[in-house]
């Protein structure tokens, strides 16, 4: 028996209803997104008829659109697996060091360029995307060897922080050295929707697909080690293989959005928060509601980056994390007055 | 080696261990320790703080490398598949839980089916039901669709402990049960030993209340790693190696035809 009415009462109600509002309301942000471009608003309905206008939609809006949305997905899972597997709701995305892996990445590739005829051909061919996510993935790599494996939390965490400080201050060093390729990276820090193609749309849901459904899979081991690492050793689960493929999921969605949108902030930490805010329920309905409200945040956060100050346009990752900020701030405050 | 998927209930041992040695961390916590366990009864384990009581159990519950024998019903723990050994021993852990404070309390409690189901299987009917029943034997049942978090550290105890009931297991291994509740709560925790050794199963507690402990079938003194004294609890020289490992700060005083440790204050 897969469902029983004792479920139907147990809270999946209120996460199926929270699943359909994030939907709708993703949605609604897509149809927005859509109509903001640098001229402002623009009714949806109206671009139709012109073909130069279909021509941007179809290349410049949608892509970027649906980019932002997959983007914030991503992270959003990354989030809820990071915080469920490290036990720790400050846990985000990038905690393995997978940002500054990536930031390197693009250093080295934009340093690298010009070295040698060689050289460029083959960093051409890798673009920024392909370096900024093998980066991403080597950081991973490089805090699994440090802490000696996956057997320990505390380890991992420690090697993931040391990582990333390392690799950030080599990144800022060879920056240093290249004050040209200051401004690209800046931009990269910054992050942006901006250069998302339909081709990394197609990437970025194939890795989204992937990671949700393997997420979901393992969602009752998440469930498990809620309990301590030793109960759910002794409740029989997998720990060190529940360990190893939470931690290829997080590095592989987490490398997928920075390497395509670059630095975007709180989005992961922040999007869990907010569904465990208006709902309590297990990892099989919390990673994807968490993915749905990062789509949507992130989503939202673009289309404010668009249109506040149109034509300009805002970093989107700067607007997240004024926004997350805030809300941590918030969310520290709240916590504070409820211990007092 | 094959592994064992089945265990006979013939054997009138739920628990034995020779010579069982544990390291952690360089230390030697458990020190040749020899100890067995009939089933169907409700021993009790005391000891200082830092003897190995916690890291005995752990050992019992398949969680703790170690080195010697360990028997669950005369077969040996490493030879017991993961899925059995997880269905036949439970264990409660003594360390507060704080990372599952977003689940409902029911959803915790369900998980103490994990054993019983597969892997991308939901709960079935016979998991809810065994939920439902521990819920209702540790009075928990109006806090169902409560999130962990929202509850006292008693209610929490009290969950904690359904969730291990749920497992269903032949026996039960609990460390420190009794921390943070109350007293009515403390009794109602004895009634229910009692009840679960009457169905047959085997239930082994570390206790620091040693009053509580002496309502046990058998007690168990644990110091320097190894077993001090095994009696039963109107055994005299139980009481005496009680008073000793303690240092004479507690002195057993008979109640009725119960007994009770009070603080020695001189």
């Amino acid at each position: 028996m897969r469902t029983s009415p004792a479920q139907l009462k147990l809270g999946q109600p209120p996460a199926r209803l929270l699943a359909i509002v994030l939907g709708i309301l993703c949605v609604i942000t897509v149809i927005l997104g859509l109509s903001v471009g640098s001229t402002g608003f623009e009714p949806l309905l109206s671009l139709g008829s012109d073909p130069v206008a279909a021509q941007i939609l179809w290349d410049v809006r949608m892509p970027r659109t649906f980019g932002a949305l997959l983007t914030g997905g991503l992270l959003g899972l990354a989030g809820a697996v990071a915080q469920g597997l490290f036990r720790n709701p400050l846990a985000d995305p990038f905690l393995l060091g997978s940002a500054s892996g990536a930031s390197l990445g693009i250093a080295v590739l934009l340093v690298g360029f010009g070295v040698s005829p060689v050289a460029t051909q083959w960093l051409i061919k890798l673009g920024l995307t392909g370096a900024a996510f093998i980066g991403a993935v080597l950081a991973v790599l490089l805090t699994l060897s440090l802490a000696r494996g996956v057997q320990q939390t505390l380890r991992l965490l420690l090697a993931g922080v040391i990582v990333g400080v390392v690799l950030g201050a080599l990144s800022s060093l060879l920056s240093l050295t290249r004050p040209d390729i200051l401004q690209a990276m800046q931009a990269f820090m910054l992050g942006s929707t901006a250069f998302v193609s339909w081709s990394a749309c197609a990437i970025m849901a194939i890795v989204w697909l992937a990671c949700t459904a393997a997420g979901i899979a393992f969602a009752k081991g998440l469930d498990g080690l809620a309990l301590g690492e030793a109960t759910a050793t002794s409740m029989g689960l997998p720990v060190s293989t529940l360990r190893a493929v939470l931690i290829a999921i997080l590095a592989l969605a987490s490398g997928t959005a920075v390497a395509h949108t670059g630095l975007i902030a709180f989005v992961g930490l922040a999007s869990p928060h907010l569904v465990r805010a208006i709902v309590h329920t297990r990892h099989a309905w919390l990673l994807p509601l968490a993915s749905l409200m990062g789509a949507l945040l992130l989503s939202l956060a673009d289309l404010f980056a668009r249109g506040l100050l149109a034509p300009q346009e805002l970093p989107v990752g700067v607007l997240t994390a004024l926004l997350g900020g805030g809300y941590l701030m918030w969310l520290m405050n709240r916590r504070g007055v409820t211990r007092d | 080696m094959t592994k064992i998927n089945t265990i006979p209930n013939e054997s009138r041992l739920a628990l034995e261990t020779r010579r069982l040695t544990v390291n952690r961390d360089n230390v030697m916590v458990l020190n040749d320790l020899n100890l067995t366990i009939s089933k169907g009864s409700w021993c009790a384990l005391i000891g200082p703080n830092g003897a190995g009581k916690s890291t005995l159990l752990q050992v019992l519950a398949g969680i703790l490398p170690f080195q010697g024998e360990v028997q669950i019903f005369s077969q040996p723990l490493q030879q017991l598949t993961t899925r059995i050994r997880a269905q036949r021993i439970a264990w409660l852990d003594q360390s507060p839980v704080q990372s599952a404070d977003d689940l409902t309390v029911y959803d915790v409690v369900m998980l103490g089916r994990i054993p019983h189901q597969a892997w991308l299987g939901g709960p079935s009917a016979a998991d809810h039901a065994a939920v439902k029943h521990a819920l209702t034997l540790t009075h928990a049942s109006e806090w169902r669709d409560r999130a962990l978090g929202t509850l006292s550290g008693g209610e929490k105890q009290r969950v904690l402990l359904a969730r291990l009931l749920a497992v269903d297991a032949d026996i039960l291994l609990m460390d420190e049960p009794l921390a943070n509740l109350d007293p009515p709560h403390q009794a109602d925790w004895l009634l229910l030993v009692r009840e679960l050794v009457a169905q047959g199963k085997t239930v082994v507690s570390v206790l620091h209340e040693v009053t509580l402990a002496l309502y046990a079938d058998e007690l168990i003194i644990v110091a320097d790693g190894q077993v001090r004294y095994a009696g039963k609890r109107d055994d005299p020289s139980l009481h005496r190696e009680i008073e000793n490992v303690f240092e004479h700060r507690i002195t057993i005083y008979p109640v009725g035809d119960r007994w009770v440790a009070l603080p020695t204050l001189a």
